[in-house]
């Protein structure tokens, strides 16, 4: 006669089955090179577009000249940092921001550059100590709007939880194209 | 299951015994023990070696089952661990590492569950919609009935087909559908835990796993398990 089993005891043989062909585990180094952000790689490239991105003054005749559509705020100042082509400035004006639930989304747009990308990696530099505090994947959603949204760690979470788009931004951007990593 | 934020149980000195290694004394080393060398600046990487091979193959385990594919697994695996390493100064000590980690993996999954939805049908691993509303036909009587045949009583080349069959059927359930099963039934979490996942009661899971199941044994159901010992054509 026929022994039958139910869902679980299948799931759990299907999951002793599984953790019998799991491949060997991924060493520690191997995973710490994985997540070592690109300012710690390379130091000199970082220090170099900080330095440019401080220098950026973003003026009034800026906001002026690239009226907004919406409700949207202070422009960022902004760097997009490609591997050949060096870096670019490339202003970026906040169109939605929201903290919630430790999550930060987001939505800019940058200003009218001749060549931009799908996705960046957005790295927050502190408007005040010109360090890096955070690093986002931002993809193109619609025709020049960038949207991204990822967990917070929780200082900046409390820092940032009343935020608002018309508020000026405590960052500024280097943008990096995802392809370029 | 708070992983994060509150370090308090302190990295126990290198042990020196003369003849143990590093290596050695880590892998023997509690959870608590593991996280807190790991949250360390510069991380411990012994520690981490020790703490990445005691939750690998379950992880992986569970990545396989979520994703019914080796190469998404190992990728979804290797993500959620990126995942904690780059929140792991935040991370706590005494929490339930295997539980965080797993759901760690499982809200990746979604997300990329989710993210072939708004891609539509270009998405090379397009899914159904993980809000679409499924049929409850108000049968409340589905429970863990028996079923199927014992796989530990079938051959080897029938434990493979049974293999590919209970994976083709999982891969019909829809993600939610899919991802309360597995969390029920092999991440062994109760339907409350699944549902502050969710946001939805305690009640609302429940319904989803018994929908689960209610379609798992019409997937199951059409590839007629009993023949795979009667057959002899393997």
């Amino acid at each position: 006669m026929k022994k039958v089993v139910g869902i679980e005891s299948l799931l759990a043989w299907r999951r002793q089955r599984a953790e019998a062909e799991a491949p060997p585990a991924p060493s520690g180094a191997h995973l710490l090179k994985l997540v070592q952000p690109w300012w710690e790689m390379w130091p000199d490239r970082f220090a170099a577009s900080v330095r440019r991105l401080a220098a950026v003054q973003l003026s009034y005749g800026y906001a002026m000249a690239h009226p907004p559509h919406g409700h949207s705020g202070h422009p960022v100042a902004a760097l997009i940092s490609r591997e050949q082509d060096g870096d670019q400035e490339a202003p970026a004006r906040i169109l939605y921001v929201s903290v919630r639930d430790g999550r930060l989304r987001l939505r800019f747009q940058l200003a009218p550059i001749p060549r931009s990308d799908r996705v960046y990696d957005v790295t927050f530099i502190s408007e005040t100590g010109l360090r890096p505090i955070l690093s986002a994947s931002a993809d193109l959603s619609g025709e020049d709007e960038y949207r991204l949204d990822v967990e917070l760690p929780s200082d900046l979470a409390a820092a940032w939880q009343s935020l608002k788009v018309t508020d000026p931004m405590p960052f500024r951007f280097i943008l990096r194209p995802a392809d370029s990593n | 299951m708070d992983l994060e934020k509150h370090p308090t149980v302190p990295r126990p000195a290198p042990f020196h015994d003369g003849s143990s290694s590093v290596q050695h004394t880590q892998t023997t080393w509690p959870d608590a023990w593991l996280i807190n060398a790991v949250r360390r600046e510069p991380p411990d990487e012994e520690a981490l070696d020790a703490l990445v091979e005691r939750y690998w193959k379950p992880l992986y385990a569970r990545c396989r089952v979520l994703t019914l594919d080796s190469e998404k697994a190992r990728d979804l695996a290797q993500e959620a661990w990126l995942r904690v390493l780059r929140a792991r100064t935040s991370l706590q000590p005494e929490g339930n590492f295997h539980a965080y980690i797993m759901t760690v993996a499982t809200n990746l999954w979604r997300d990329n569950a989710r993210a072939a939805v708004r891609a539509g049908p270009a998405a090379d691993n397009r899914l159904a919609s993980l809000e679409a509303p499924f049929i409850n036909d108000g049968d409340e009587s589905i429970a863990l009935g028996s079923f199927i045949a014992d796989p530990h009583t079938l051959s080897v080349d029938d434990q493979l087909l049974l293999e590919m069959d209970l994976d083709e059927a999982l891969s019909r359930l829809e993600p939610r559908l899919r991802d309360v099963l597995v969390s029920r039934y092999v991440g062994g979490e109760s339907a409350a835990e699944i549902g502050q996942r969710y946001g939805r009661s305690e009640q609302a899971i429940t319904g989803w796993i018994r929908e689960a199941i209610r379609q798992m044994k019409i997937n199951l159901g059409e590839h007629d398990f009993a023949s795979h010992e009667e057959r002899g054509d393997r």
